[in-house]
């Protein structure tokens, strides 16, 4: 068996003690920031990048996975206990959640939401190593006029599952793929919109975009409101679910977790889709006594379990394919360029350790966060009511540090305070900058393709539809905008994501 | 207008859109045939779509109703930029506590629940664990203090 082998070379990398201390931090860094409201994994994952260039790729892999998935299980504390989630994929947690808290289960709540995380990150897990291998071989055959049509697949269905409407979404994915275009230009060396700024020659950090959008942009969307929260901090006593509550925490978990599994997989999804679609799936199917909202046990089991399913399985086209599928996964991207591994199909086979490690390292992962979030869940909730006003400035000190490290350049800090602008006005627009940060990382890499794949078809455009794959591929994209521009799905599609208090 | 979020948008797109074609011809950016691409064949194209896609949310913002934009915080919004530029500026010349204090002092006005005691405590705590931890920690090479105070 392959698998078992591979998996042998997985956590005899993950299980080295360096390793073991780098997916702890990750996962106790992912709590941290999921507990946290207000501050969420995209900033803080490119908060700590720089921080990891100096460690060896896997480790510092193996870290910023563990922030995203831990992150996860952090943000259901939040959302159970003071009915704020934590973290955008615990948004339907509250729910359910809350009012679970409010009748005094909070701890069954709590235990709840580890229980069903763990149950889909170890399934997850394993799809992961069981699908990732064989889409990388696919993966082998494809040449630029695949690439290129996967790259507009992925862009489409950024735009299609993220919030919001689908034309500001095309927007934002042309004004992605145009800053991408700032820098050299690869083949004819003419340095494009960079007005004779020599730091601008290699074209804008995705760092600093993704830290100044995301990251300074929230925190300016933050302070437009400064009410106190209300903190309804209480004892959790009683962690342990009943028989009847784990009974009806099965079935939920299983589904939350196919759901999850699925449409962590998709470009554009992840953790907040999955957790979304998932409610609304069990609001459908499951029939709880005191019925969803009033706090039904499957409405937290089922969206915790899909989020975390999502988080762990939106790995697979990045590990495979080298294309993001959210923004987390683009910051991955990121942090293996800077370590100088290409993304791609060859990963798996040229660095296997990298790739089973970051696998294995993952159920472990889980492991620790079910010990972390169950017995420690008091300390948690403690944290929760640090105060966001003392938090927001060390926010901007870490990114402000944090960019000036990457290259010892004040002109990045300019730039990023620029892009922090750009996402407030973003956010005041309700433009989601998702989409974005997704073309900015595969703009260079698409017209890399596009150039090349016209070149060996001496210009001739139909050469993307005569090609099986490539066709197949721009034909679900084809039909992807246009089930999402349809009116009855267009609906669906706001009811999905309004189902919020 | 009836929906400014998506007239404002189009508005930002169709002008970034035109000013990133602007460029690109000012430039000389050769745009070159599809078989052989010039450096500005992508971008104007691009800009061209931005500029389209800009068009239409505009006209949609006139034609269909929507919400408000809602108060902008211009506070919070001028201080954390100022705040992090003044940083940039001030790291390298006089060092990365100043550049902390500073930073923290001026964003700290954006909330209002800071005493200034409060704030002051909070800009000498990050930076002196920020000096411990990327200076001394990790060694990154930028100055403490100004040289003048003997360091």
């Amino acid at each position: 068996m392959d698998i078992i082998n591979n998996l042998m070379i997985g956590f005899a990398t993950a299980l080295s003690p360096a390793n073991l201390a780098y997916c702890f931090m990750g996962v106790l860094l992912g709590t941290l920031i999921g507990v946290l409201p207000g501050i969420g994994p995209v900033s803080a994952i490119a908060m700590l990048l720089p921080a990891t260039y100096a460690l060896p790729p896997v480790a510092s892999l193996i870290m910023l996975a563990g922030i995203y998935y831990g992150a996860q299980y952090g943000g259901s504390t939040t959302a159970i206990l003071i009915n704020l989630p934590g973290e955008s994929a615990s948004v339907v947690t509250t729910l359910d959640g809350h009012q679970m808290a409010r009748q005094g289960r909070a701890g069954v709540a709590l235990a709840t939401a580890a229980l069903a995380s763990f149950f889909a990150g170890t399934i997850a897990t394993l799809i992961l190593a069981l699908f990732a291998p064989p889409l990388a071989t696919l993966a082998l055959k494809f040449n630029s006029h695949e690439y290129f049509s996967l790259m507009v697949l992925g862009l489409v269905g950024s735009i299609v599952l993220a919030s919001g409407s689908l034309l500001k979404g095309v927007g934002m994915v042309f004004l992605g793929l145009l800053l991408g275009c700032v820098g050299t230009d690869v083949e004819t060396a003419k340095e494009r919109f960079t007005f004779g700024i020599p730091e601008l020659s290699d074209g804008f950090g995705f760092v600093i975009l993704a830290m100044g959008i995301f990251g300074l942009g929230e925190v300016i969307r933050n302070l437009e409101d400064q009410r106190v929260r209300e903190v309804v901090s209480r004892k959790i006593a009683g962690l342990m679910p009943t028989r009847t509550d784990l009974k009806r925490m099965i079935g939920s978990s299983v589904r939350g977790t196919a759901l999850g599994s699925v449409l962590g997989v998709l470009p554009g999804g992840g953790a907040v889709l999955a957790s979304f679609a998932a409610y609304s799936l069990e609001s459908r199917v499951a029939k709880p006594p005191e019925g969803f909202g009033n706090g039904a046990i499957e409405g937290v089991a089922a969206p915790e379990a899909a989020n975390n399913a999502g988080a762990q399985t939106s790995f697979i086209p990045m590990l495979t394919l080298g294309i993001p599928s959210n923004p987390v996964m683009a910051l991955m991207i990121g942090a293996m360029l800077i370590q100088g591994i290409q993304p791609g199909p060859l990963v798996i086979q040229q660095q296997p350790g990298l790739f089973w490690g970051i696998i294995a390292s993952m159920w472990i992962g889980n492991m620790m966060l079910l010990v972390l979030n169950l017995p420690l869940v008091g300390m948690w909730a403690r944290v929760i009511t640090a105060p966001y006003h003392l938090l927001y400035p060390a926010i901007l000190v870490f990114s402000a540090i944090g960019v000036l490290t990457i290259s010892n350049k004040e002109v990045d800090v300019y730039f990023m305070a620029l892009f922090g602008v750009l996402g407030y006005v973003f956010a005041k627009l309700e433009c989601e900058p998702a989409p974005l940060l997704l073309a900015f990382i595969l703009g260079p890499m698409m017209e890399e393709n596009f150039r090349r794949a016209m070149q060996l078809s001496q210009g001739d455009p139909t050469s993307f539809l005569t090609r099986p794959i490539s066709a197949t591929l721009l034909v679900i994209a084809v039909l992807g905008l246009l089930t999402a521009i349809s009116p009855a799905i267009s609906r669906k599609r706001e009811e999905a994501f309004k189902e919020q208090p | 207008m009836r929906n400014p979020k998506d007239f404002w948008a189009g508005l930002l797109f169709l002008g970034i859109g035109g000013a990133f074609i602007a460029v690109a011809l000012a430039g000389g950016y050769e745009l070159g045939s599809a078989r052989r691409m010039g450096p500005g064949y992508f971008p104007v194209w691009l800009g061209g779509g931005l500029s389209l896609t800009g068009l239409m949310l505009a006209w949609r913002g006139l034609a269909t109703s929507g919400a408000p934009i809602g108060r902008w915080a211009l506070m919070p919004l001028g201080l954390v930029t100022l705040g992090t530029i003044l940083f940039g500026l001030i790291v390298n010349v006089a060092g990365l506590a100043p550049a902390i204090v500073v930073l923290v002092l001026l964003a700290a006005f954006a909330s209002i629940h800071f005493r200034v005691s409060q704030a002051i405590a909070l800009a000498v705590g990050l930076a002196a664990i920020s000096v411990l931890v990327f200076i001394k920690g990790l060694g990154i090479t930028v100055p403490v203090m100004p040289h003048v105070l003997g360091y």
